[in-house]
């Protein structure tokens, strides 16, 4: 990466940390607000992060990998999570899965070569009342059926 | 106290023990991984569950659970617990099974085979067959630098590790990564650790996955002789066990000594042995027509009497080097005396210490485990972190325990403590010394001060007068009172102490160590290598050591000696503490223990040392200087010295302090020696930008 | 047995969000009446309420509240006091505390305000699942206006100085632990903390802390309000008030609701769900109380009332009455294997037996889905869940081992079955491959 970029990174991660540094327990605010920023956490900021922070950077990586909603690569426009739990295969969630995974033609933790979107498994959206259930950038949708899948490809497709 | 039964046997011990230590207190043995008595609780191997009685029907982690966490019973009985029912018996074959799992077989080429806790432990609590039919985990080697090989596979999670160098080494390179069975140890960026202290993870890994990679595939522990000693490689006389395959010496491991080391040692005291192979002087060489030609002893010491017949008594002098042994510097001042000559010195480096100031103007009157007692810390001119390694792991422990206003003047580098940088020089010391530096009033307010001079500070033309100032500041701050001395000179040399302790500097009229250099018509330097050999004008130059370094490429005359490991020797730390070495493994070739070839010298030159064997000398030195004899002990010095030499203040000029050690790893001829040594000195010139960024 | 609840009873009145969820809605509805009185009353006369309402934890262990509360120190010795409220809610099948989020928020404020005072703390962090994000919204939205409101904050109208954060977990389905939620609160990795030291004395920061549940918490205003007595009139003994239920898998309605405890299984389901998928003779199996509680057989849990001990004397557990009921059609032993993949997927990797056990259970169970095992490695996969059980820092060994001695214990015949057609298969091919090879 061009040292320009990582630079302008690691500023707006800096203004980031500035901004959150009041709260009690920062990290994670401070990383989700990173994640939100660049669409993952680039690990070229980690270091201003722990450096911010008075933290080890071994720290900050730990928790990084501990949580597996941080990124450490850049994940398509639009992120779709299918719920692999038990409501939901109960209720034709494999199905539902594998008829969505073979529209897109993707498996699962992949992006698709347009970088419009991204599969993931989920376990349990607590939306188990309206199996089988997915998230689309943070919106829920119940009682998949190939027309809501439909919907979902469409939506992610624009 | 609080009473506590365990496994029917009622005892007493104090509040603050976990269950774990009470029972090894009742004498029942509890198996442990994660736990190390030195560093914080993880709780996490899960071996050492026991029952407690009216507890939870599930066992209790020993090591996490205090004795005054648990109930007395309901008419006041000690609690109790047992380490022996069958509960716990299948709670800890069931861990066992589990860290076995996903554990390789492969013990017969473990390097840790023979001494493994996981081995031992396996046979004492353990199930005998495998149940496991699975694939087990593979885990990828990392790369953490030159000394610590890692084999990850064996890896049990119980991170001892990364609390080790967290805690204690004060760097935060190594971490846990990623979460349930993928978990790993690991470096951030998978580049070499930074610390001085990194070979102590060997230690403590209770599995083959952290490894000496120095020592990879050479010996078993079975096949090794062990033989107690003490380190030289800084002043601080490390404990340490010297193990021996033949003559070779195979590895170097730590002992406990809570008065020094607890147990941890530098990484130059661990992997320096290959330095011992190497570069060795193993015959005597005399120089002819210009070049070092191999000679044999009658001719060596021919070739000294003849040189030291032509000078007069007065142009003869002797200078020690920084791992000579106290019966060798003994010997030798007793040589040249009966020569005529009183110019003899141990400070190669021209510090400022003189012992006819008394005994507390040039130890660490505090004593290393002082340290801990410390409330306020002033490091004058010394790097604490590449001078003294674990020393400077005490001043961390400390600064853990909080409350510690920590102050420097020198160099400004990273100690693994945050402390107050007060500036580089005299001028700051004087700052503190007239109060006009805030760190002034932390001093005077503690109640225990302690205050570091180091020999960046000393070993300087002003070093007297800055010796002296610092003396009287801690006397205004009240350093040296009653019980406390507060007064801390920290030596780099494993010999100085001793050196200073029995007299070998210059006497009246003698020549000092710069003197010596450019106006001796025979000069005999024993060991000494750190010398500016580029000033030498000296005459007839006669080099007793080990090892083919500066000193040797000066000399007229070489006479081979045996270095620290081949000889039964006393040092004294810069504590004041007295400690002696023992002969793990014979010198090489024709060279002999530095006193003996003294004494067979003396013969030659007519003036025959009045000892034919070791104990002989010893006695000698005893009875003149009877301190010697009190092995591992501290005599302690009459503090009122300090305020004697604080009185009379000098003037300090304007330089820097700057640290005598440049390169940690390449301090003595041995260490030079050493590849392993010069490949971490390497390591460290380029890491530096790392570090800095 | 117990009667069924009456709407005037039910505690989570917008709970399906078709009311206005504003302040001014929650007001209407009853929420936020007479707080600052409830308060006036002090604490004591909170926690013996709340102690005599019989009110278990709704998380899943169901530690009766009151109590809890009561262990905070009675007096601060300088350091603050926490209440932290465990929003983490990740456990498969359960989706109650996102209903109280996104619907019915101010439930949970208040309550906070309430719970607060009685335990000394003039700070509550809700610790929000990650994927929970418009619920976050939606509780963000109704603290904004209690602050506006002056609700919240400094000398607020309740009388008791007050803050409500929101945080934003990970993904990280142990930050449901409440001491892995407390070290996720500070910034760490979610590891579960030893205890004790309990949360009461060294919470979060070192601080004394009280973790709970988001309906646990929910729920105290309206019983303070109507009464502990009111609450206990609800349910058997030991097993009080009334609860929500989230009933998911082969029922024709699967609901989120709210019903009197103790109510039995069989009454549950007709009257709210609309009966099993099939009829009931096609009942199967149910999982009462979310992913870590034993699977319990149709015969066993039709008549069973739904509440703590009933469950308990299953050998299974109400959990956070997250009901998964599954119907004939349903691959058991399969349905177990995803659980143990999930367990072992989200294990912290800090203590050796559920570190090494979930793998290895799972991959037993792999085995098991398919047959390729062998009928004495059933003991053995009941031992190892043995072995993982009570030697865990955290309940998550625990729970993995649970879902899979509850199917040991009442589906045994049907691995047999599967491990003898695996076999027979087996053998088969190799005779053809024999008789091809003559």
């Amino acid at each position: 990466m061009p040292a320009t970029t990582t630079d302008t990174m690691i500023e707006k991660a800096r203004a980031i940390v500035d901004a959150h540094r009041h709260l009690e327990g920062p990290l994670l605010p401070i990383l989700h607000a990173v994640q939100a920023e660049f669409g993952y956490v680039p690990r070229d900021v980690q270091p201003a992060i722990a450096d911010a922070l008075n933290i080890s950077r071994a720290e900050i990586h730990g928790v990084v990998s501990f949580y597996h909603d941080y990124r450490s690569e850049p994940a398509g426009r639009h992120v779709i999570r299918i719920c692999r739990s038990e409501a939901c295969q109960s209720m034709g969630g494999e199905a539902a899965a594998a008829s969505l995974l073979q529209k897109l033609g993707l498996d699962w933790h992949q992006t698709s070569a347009d970088g419009a979107v991204t599969v993931e498994p989920v376990y349990c959206l607590g939306l188990c009342a309206c199996s089988p259930a997915a998230m689309v950038d943070g919106d829920v949708y119940g009682r998949l059926d190939d027309e809501t899948i439909n919907d979902i490809l469409e939506e992610v497709r624009t | 106290m609080a009473n506590i039964k365990v496994d029917g046997k009622e005892i007493e011990v104090p509040d603050h023990y976990t269950l774990l230590q009470a029972c090894e207190e009742a004498g029942a043995e509890v198996p442990r991984f994660c736990f190390h008595e030195r560093l914080s609780i993880a709780g996490n191997c899960r071996m050492c569950l026991v029952e407690v009685k009216g507890g939870p029907p599930k066992p209790a982690a020993s090591c996490a659970m205090g004795v005054r966490d648990l109930r007395p019973g309901p008419n006041g009985e000690a609690p109790e617990v047992f380490t022996n029912t069958p509960m716990v018996k299948k709670a800890r074959e069931g861990v066992m099974e589990f860290l076995l799992i996903n554990h390789p077989l492969d013990c017969p080429i473990c390097d840790q085979g023979g001494e493994c806790d996981l081995q031992d432990q396996a046979m004492a609590f353990g199930m005998d067959n495998s149940r496991f039919h699975e694939n087990k985990r593979a885990v990828e080697d990392k790369y953490i630098g030159p000394l610590v090989k890692t084999i990850m596979n064996r890896c049990i999670h119980c991170t001892r590790c990364v609390r080790f160098t967290t805690e204690v080494a004060g760097i935060s390179e190594l971490g846990l990564i990623g979460r349930g069975e993928d978990a790993e140890i690991t470096t951030y960026l998978e580049h070499a650790m930074t610390s001085e202290l990194q070979g102590n993870v060997i230690d403590l890994c209770p599995v083959g996955a952290l490894t000496s990679r120095p020592y990879a595939f050479q010996a078993r522990p079975w096949e090794l002789g062990k033989t107690e000693s003490i380190d030289v490689m800084d002043a601080c006389g490390s404990a340490i066990r010297v193990d021996t395959r033949g003559r070779e010496v195979m590895r170097i491991m730590p002992r406990v000594n809570e008065a020094i080391n607890e147990e941890w040692i530098s990484d130059k005291t661990r992997f320096v042995w290959d330095g011992l192979r190497t570069q060795r002087l193993d015959r005597p060489y005399v120089k002819v027509d210009g070049r070092l030609q191999p000679a044999s002893w009658p001719q060596a010491f021919a070739a000294i009497a003849d040189a030291v017949k032509a000078a007069t008594p007065e142009k003869i002098g002797a200078i020690a080097g920084d791992l000579a042994t106290a019966e060798e510097m003994f010997a030798l001042k007793t040589l040249l005396a009966s020569l005529g000559s009183q110019s003899v010195d141990c400070r190669q480096d021209g510090a400022a210490l003189d012992p006819s100031k008394g005994r507390a103007s040039y130890i660490f009157n505090p004593g290393i485990e002082g340290i801990e007692e410390a409330d306020a810390i002033l490091i004058i001119g010394a790097n604490p972190r590449y001078e003294a390694s674990v020393l400077n792991a005490r001043i961390r422990k400390r600064w853990r325990m909080g409350d510690l206003p920590i102050g420097v003047i020198g160099e400004q580098v990273d100690l693994r403590y945050p402390y107050e940088y007060l500036g580089a020089g005299p001028e700051s010391l004087s700052a503190v010394i007239d109060g006009s530096d805030k760190f002034a009033a932390k001093l005077k307010r503690a109640k225990k001060p302690l205050i570091i001079i180091g020999q960046g500070a000393l070993a300087r033309g002003d070093g007297a007068a800055v010796l002296a100032q610092a003396a009287a500041l801690a006397d205004s701050v009240k350093a040296v009172s009653g019980e406390w001395n507060g007064f801390a000179v920290l030596h780099t040399a494993a010999s100085r102490v001793g050196g200073l302790d029995l007299g070998f500097v210059p006497g009246k009229g003698g020549m000092d160590a710069k003197a010596m250099l450019t106006d001796a018509d025979v000069l005999f330097l024993l060991g000494a290598d750190e010398l500016d050999f580029t000033r030498k004008t000296a005459g007839f130059t006669v080099y007793i050591g080990s090892h083919g370094d500066n000193g040797a490429h000066h000399a007229d005359v070489i006479l081979p000696a045996a270095t620290y490991t081949e000889k039964f020797g006393t040092y004294v730390n810069t504590e004041g503490r007295v400690q002696a070495t023992n002969r793990a493994g014979f010198a090489p070739g024709e060279a002999r223990d530095d006193w003996a070839i003294l004494r067979a010298l003396s013969e030659v030159l007519g003036h025959k040392l009045p000892f034919d064997s070791l104990p002989a000398l010893r006695a000698s030195l005893y009875e003149e200087f009877p301190h010697f004899a009190a092995i591992d002990t501290v005599e302690q010095a009459d503090g009122s010295v300090i305020a004697k030499l604080g009185a009379k203040p000098g003037k300090m000029n304007k330089a820097a302090f700057a640290s005598p050690v440049k390169d940690f790893y390449l301090t003595n001829p041995i260490a030079r020696a050493s590849a392993v040594m010069a490949e971490c000195s390497q390591l460290a010139k380029n890491a530096t930008p790392v570090a800095a960024e | 047995m117990t009667a069924m609840l009456e709407d005037k009873d039910r505690i989570f009145t917008n709970i399906y969000g078709r009311h206005d969820m504003s302040l001014k809605g929650a007001m209407s509805r009853g929420h936020w009446d007479g707080t600052g009185e409830i308060i006036a009353k002090g604490r004591d006369w909170i926690i013996n309420e709340m102690k005599a309402s019989g009110l278990r934890g709704r998380g899943g262990a169901g530690f009766p509240t009151g109590l809890k509360w009561s262990f905070m120190p009675k007096e601060s010795d300088g350091r603050p006091h926490y209440l932290v409220v465990n929003a983490d809610e990740s456990e498969p099948g359960t989706c109650k505390d996102r209903e109280i989020l996104r619907h019915d928020p101010h439930t949970l404020v208040e309550g906070c305000v309430i719970a607060a005072f009685a335990m000394g703390a003039h700070t509550a962090y809700i610790y929000v699942r990650g994927e929970f994000m418009r619920e976050r919204e939606a509780l963000q939205r109704a603290i904004d206006e209690c602050y506006d409101a002056g609700l919240l904050g400094k000398n607020n109208k309740c009388g008791w100085d007050m803050d409500v954060f929101v945080h934003h977990g990970a993904g990280a389905y142990i930050c449901g632990e409440e001491t892995a939620l407390l070290e996720s609160l500070e910034g760490k990795k979610g590891q579960p903390r030893l205890k004790p030291p309990f949360p009461a004395n060294m919470g979060l920061y070192g601080c004394p802390t009280t973790v709970n549940n988001v309906e646990s918490i929910a729920v105290a205003p309206t019983i303070l309000r109507r009464g502990a007595g009111w609450f206990a009139s609800f349910g058997r003994e030991n097993n009080k008030g009334t609860k929500l239920f989230c009933v998911s898998g082969h029922v024709n309605a699967p609901a989120t609701f709210e019903e009197a405890m103790s109510v039995p299984f069989k009454e549950l389901i007709d009257k709210h769900c609309g009966g099993i998928r099939g009829g009931w003779d096609n009942l199967l199996a149910v999982i009462p109380g979310g992913s870590s509680v034993p699977v319990v057989p149709a015969q066993q849990i039709i008549d069973a009332p739904m509440d703590f001990d009933g469950l308990r004397d299953l050998k299974s557990g109400l959990g956070t009455a997250a009901v998964i009921v599954m119907d004939k059609s349903t691959d058991i032993v399969k349905a177990i294997w995803r659980l143990s993949a999930f367990y072992k997927h989200e294990s912290c990797g800090q203590c050796t037996p559920c570190r090494e056990g979930t793998g290895w259970m799972m991959r037993v169970m792999d085995r098991m889905v398919k047959g390729n095992a062998q009928k004495r490695e059933i003991d053995m996969l009941f031992d190892v869940t043995k072995q993982i059980e009570g030697h865990t820092i955290c309940a998550l060994g625990d729970a993995a081992a649970w879902p899979i001695q509850g199917l040991i214990r009442h589906f045994r015949p049907e691995i047999e079955a599967r491990i003898d057609a695996y076999t027979r298969n087996a053998v088969q091919s190799r005779n053809v491959a024999l008789e091809a090879a003559e």
